[in-house]
């Protein structure tokens, strides 16, 4: 017999248009569904968890009260993550997480060594994440969000523009500078890793 | 047209037009230095798409707005307010179930040649049948329908009091008042109804030819 799906099942899309109709329930869906998501984006955005968690809360409840406005159900994603990302703006608390200078400092070491000293040294799965995130910390705020919009949370060219208000082009360009410096920073630890 | 790093990037991440797409990929098949180029950003991207996630501290839900705590204008006539006078609530109640009886059943006595007898509304029933059957019948049909209404008072009371931000000890505790105030109210209700019993009995068993005689 085919019903309703439970609202762990059904799509963005169904979910929103319940939600739209006052359906609670289709709304925590949603919720339980992207709080990590849009929390997690905060928490690499302003680098603080009490910020983070605050923000995401406000996020959430924008979108509660803005349902209305949103134009297609489809977009509800990015639609979500502009809130986030305008509220975190207006709020303030937009800023740089603090760099571990030891993160830094092993990730300048490593690139100062030649490749072929580097043997078979490698990197636990735990270490490397911290040493990107030290990689991912270390580059200009615009650039980081965007990749992080982009490479972690696999937005579209067009829905991060739409994010950030501002051009597509500005955020191929963004992408493209902070891919390279990544790419500078981490090639020795991938060396490493292989 | 030479493959840029851009378009590396953006094959990678399948944001190239399908015409463009396909350009790449030939060049790819034809540049073994493109292909290393390419791995290279497959190895960034692999990175940063393996990022862990932290678990939110605390979960998001939304509740129900909290039912109002005005309570019905019956009850605020009587000047109940919620987790207030939960007894001198009850008294009110029982003195206005007790007026309500005696409002709804109309009791008239009538003197006939049988005696006395105690009649209720507008119908004229046997003297005699009437009380035994029709009586209980009333009282049965108006403890039911008060005993309905007076649940989803409760219900309603209970929600309000309680309010979304107490807890479940809270909440249990104003359970348990209400439910002292209703068996309060059945008392009072069942005290009445004895009274009412009382008056009956005596009324039907007074002997009207033994009583002394009235002159003007």
């Amino acid at each position: 017999m085919d019903g309703p799906l439970p609202y762990s099942e059904s799509a963005d899309r169904d979910l929103v248009e319940s939600a739209r109709l006052g359906d609670l329930r289709a709304f925590n869906a949603l919720v339980a569904r992207w709080e990590r998501k849009v929390y997690n984006y905060l928490l690499r955005c302003t680098g603080n968890r009490d910020d983070a968690l605050d923000l995401c809360q406000e996020a959430f409840f924008k979108a509660y009260r803005g349902l209305g406005g949103l134009a297609s159900a489809d977009r509800f994603p990015s639609w979500l993550f502009r809130i986030a990302h305008n509220s975190m703006v207006s709020s303030g608390r937009r800023k740089r997480p603090a760099s571990s200078s030891e993160g830094l400092d092993r990730l300048a070491d490593l690139a100062s060594v030649p490749r072929s000293r580097l043997g078979n040294f490698g990197y636990s799965g735990a270490e490397l994440a911290f040493l990107v995130e030290q990689a991912l910390n270390s580059l200009p705020e615009p650039q980081r969000e965007v990749v992080l919009l982009k490479l972690h949370h696999g937005f579209k060219f067009r829905e991060i523009a739409g994010i950030l208000d501002c051009p597509i082009s500005t955020v191929k360009s963004r992408l493209y500078a902070g891919m390279e410096a990544l790419r500078e920073l981490l090639e020795p630890v991938q060396a490493c890793s292989e | 047209m030479p493959v840029s790093r851009e378009d590396l990037t953006d094959y990678l991440l399948d944001e190239l037009p399908p015409a463009r797409r396909s350009e790449v990929e030939a060049l790819l098949e034809a540049d073994p230095v493109a292909r290393a180029e390419l791995e290279s950003l497959r190895s960034v991207v692999g990175s940063l798409k393996g990022l862990p996630s932290e678990d939110v501290p605390h979960r998001l839900a939304f509740v129900p707005r909290p039912r109002q705590t005005r309570l019905k204008p019956g009850l605020q006539w009587l000047g109940i307010r919620p987790a207030t006078s939960l007894w001198a609530a009850a008294a009110a109640f029982s003195l206005a179930l007790a007026a309500a009886f005696v409002w709804a059943t109309a009791p008239t006595l009538s003197s006939h040649a049988g005696g006395w007898s105690l009649s209720f509304g507008s119908a004229q029933p046997d003297a005699t049948e009437w009380t035994e059957v029709r009586l209980r019948e009333i009282l049965r049909e108006e403890l039911a329908t008060r005993d309905d209404r007076w649940r989803q008072a409760l219900l309603e009371f209970a929600q309000s009091a309680a309010g979304a931000e107490s807890t479940q000890s809270e909440f249990a505790a104003v359970r348990r008042e209400l439910a002292e105030m209703h068996e309060d109210a059945v008392a009072g209700y069942e005290f009445v109804n004895a009274k009412h019993e009382m008056l009956r009995r005596q009324l039907l068993e007074f002997d009207l030819a033994a009583a002394p005689e009235v002159r003007p």
